[in-house]
């Protein structure tokens, strides 16, 4: 818009110099006929002068000056000009007046005085300048509106263009921000400065997701190498528990150590599991299945877990919901939500389990009434070994949603966190959306500070 | 006496199982490649063989796959550092009779060669009874000395599992496999709170308890002397 206002008032400067250069330059041209006219009349004999006029009247075609000669008195001697214009100054300046017998029309005009006392007045129509400078207008006026047009519409096409460029570029920043290191900028090959810009922005990517992977392949291999020497260690700790002496007094040494042991372990297995998940991608365990049976077997499955500790589970878990996925993943997904939920549900608390939203986008929503997740944790929470403060005192691999994420990012599901006022609502938006994070709606209980989404990997 | 043997390349891995077998009084045999572990499979009778996924010169799945074509049927638990649920589905398709995943307790793997040393006859069962408990498969009912458990139907399938593993160690992986269905183990006390309240009806004070719980292993049914 403003590039089309700049353009169109670059256009209106460039017309008014043409115009006054125009205008000025047809201005002289009148000027220099009218003083030269007045100068070759002079300079001619004196008693020829009256002659040279009149030939000059009848002259056809007729001469496009006019020209009086008048008395000492100012009375007319010969010529097309009845009287004297007033104040006309006799020292050849061209004025600009009006001539009475011309109709008061404004003429240039310039007058002498001979030395016999005689006045000699010549003066030229301004009509043929004026009618220049109405066909300049004219031809203003219809080049202008296209002009004005074209760069309008030019401008809001680049305008929107631009516009949309930097709202994907500044989703794809977003996603990079949210934690998505395999999203990279749009770039055109061999574009504009900003393509170049996002180029550059794209190497130093790559260059960080291989660093990232490499600290997270160090990570697993690490993982998957203490496994088997901890599992010997297991083992034997768990020989000399069953061996001779095993009511001595390092037997409560040997249970803690087997019990560390067994956490450790857990932690590796929930990692490698992760990583698994991640990595493989595979596909081929996909699908159709009925989301709902999912559901409803994880809350029939936790409801005596739940009754155990004297938390109410209700499911809500309405029709048939088929999806396309793996089963085994989903199953063990929501197995990880609920066991989560009833977890951190303090004792007289309520987990309620739903499947909602409808066939075409269903979501698994498992709400409680736990401490909750603070929102500057929330995106945390899903990073690995996160834990909230709050669950400190819990068992637990610190896993759990990271693993959940990991099954949804394969899905291209969406997952999201927020507050159920007292208590923490997850919702697994079950169907494929090439958005990151939450749909609209979540974004917008995002900025109500209800609900923050998280990003999927491609 | 039950003879087992172990096709495991892996020393130490080897060693621990070898003397853990040992312990529980098994008589075991040793082969650390593929050719080998085949010829003593073919020549000696054994009654379980546990076979590692991944061994040298032959693969165990390929191993297994040959017994079975030379109508060895002898049951055999397959051995896997691969945690791929496929993986596991490929092993039991090429004739492992269950798949244990590297690293395991020593505890889970003496329970599942249990298991597959005393697997239960192919018959047709309708009716279950063992000491003062009885099973109707068919009605889905089950009582203790006449009396009605009342069992809603997750516990009513984790009774049935233990009547038919009676006097083995069950472990909370087989559970979460062969009751539920899972195909993964999570990290959840599920197995501990539905045992928990089929051994309170099970079980009301004053009775002998039928089901006992393992340290470090898991559960075992049995009937009481």
């Amino acid at each position: 818009m403003a590039v089309a206002g700049l353009f169109a008032t670059s256009s209106l400067l460039l017309f008014a110099v043409m115009f006054w250069l125009a205008d000025a330059g047809m201005l002289r041209t009148v000027d220099r006929s009218v003083l030269e006219q007045l100068v070759l009349l002079s300079e001619r004999p004196p008693d020829l002068l009256p002659f040279m006029i009149a030939s000059r009247m009848d002259h056809r075609p007729r001469v496009i000056t006019s020209v009086g000669l008048f008395d000492p008195d100012g009375r007319l001697v010969v010529g097309d000009i009845a009287t004297i214009p007033r104040p006309l100054r006799l020292d050849k300046t061209v004025q600009t007046l009006a001539i009475p017998d011309a109709g008061g029309e404004a003429q240039r005009v310039a007058g002498l005085r001979l030395h016999d006392g005689r006045i000699l007045v010549v003066a030229r129509s301004l009509r043929n300048v004026l009618e220049v400078r109405a066909s300049l207008l004219r031809a203003f006026v219809l080049g202008l509106i296209p002009t004005v047009l074209i760069s309008l519409l030019a401008g809001t096409l680049v305008g929107l263009r631009t516009q949309r460029r930097l709202a994907r570029l500044h989703r794809s920043a977003e996603r990079i921000i949210a934690g998505d290191l395999a999203e990279r900028l749009p770039a055109r090959p061999a574009g504009d400065e900003l393509d170049q810009t996002a180029v550059i922005v794209n190497a130093i990517l790559d260059r960080l997701q291989e660093l990232v992977a490499a600290l997270q392949g160090a990570g697993e291999n690490i993982a998957h190498d203490l496994r088997t020497p901890l599992t010997w260690v297991r083992a034997r700790l768990e020989r000399a528990r069953n061996g001779p002496g095993r009511q001595g007094p390092v037997r409560p040494l040997l249970d803690q150590s087997i019990g560390g042991i067994d956490q450790a372990l857990a932690i590796i297995a929930a990692l490698l599991r992760i990583a698994e998940i991640e990595h493989v991608r595979r596909h081929a365990g996909f699908a159709e299945f009925d989301l709902a049976e999912v559901v409803r077997e994880m809350a029939e499955a936790y409801r005596p877990v739940a009754e155990e500790k004297d938390v109410m589970l209700e499911a809500d878990v309405p029709h048939a919901v088929r999806i396309s996925g793996d089963r085994d993943l989903m199953l063990e997904a929501v197995m990880n939500l609920v066991d989560n939920a009833v977890k951190f549900t303090p004792r007289g608390g309520r987990v309620v389990v739903a499947l909602c939203g409808g066939i075409a986008r269903p979501v698994v929503r498992i709400a409680d009434t736990g401490p909750g997740i603070p929102p500057e944790e929330r995106r945390m929470v899903l990073r690995r070994f996160y834990r909230s403060d709050k669950s400190r005192g819990s068992v637990g691999t610190g896993l759990g949603l990271s693993l959940v994420a990991a099954v949804a990012r394969l899905h291209h599901f969406s997952l999201c966190l927020g507050n159920n006022e007292p208590g923490c609502v997850v919702e697994l938006h079950c169907w494929e959306q090439a958005e990151t994070g939450c749909d609209r709606s979540d974004a917008d209980r995002d900025t109500a500070g209800r609900f923050s989404s998280f990003p999927r990997k491609k | 006496m039950s003879r087992v043997l172990l096709i495991e390349d892996d020393r130490e891995t080897a060693t621990e199982i070898l003397t853990e077998l040992g312990r529980k009084g098994y008589v075991t045999g040793h082969a650390d490649t593929g050719p080998a572990g085949l010829e003593r499979a073919r020549a000696e009778r054994w009654d379980v063989l546990i076979v590692d996924r991944m061994l040298p010169e032959q693969d165990g799945l390929a191993v297994i796959r040959c017994l079975r074509e030379a109508s060895v049927r002898t049951p055999a638990l397959i051995l896997s550092a691969l945690g791929a649920i496929d993986d596991r589905v490929r092993g039991l398709r090429a004739g492992g009779d269950d798949y244990l995943i590297k690293p395991f307790a020593l505890a889970e793997l003496s329970a599942r060669l249990e298991a597959l040393l005393r697997r239960p006859g192919d018959g047709e069962r309708t009716h279950l009874r063992l000491g003062p408990l009885e099973l109707d498969l068919i009605r889905r009912k089950a009582w203790r000395g006449g009396r009605n458990l009342e069992l809603l139907p997750r516990e009513f399938q984790l009774l049935d599992y233990m009547m038919q593993h009676e006097g083995q160690v069950v472990t909370r992986g087989m559970l979460l496999e062969e009751v539920w269905n899972y195909r993964f183990i999570p990290k959840t006390n599920l197995v501990d709170v539905h045992m928990g309240r089929l051994r309170r009806k099970l079980d009301p004070s004053g009775e002998p308890p039928l089901i006992t719980s393992v340290r470090g292993a898991g559960f075992m049914l049995r009937a009481p002397a």
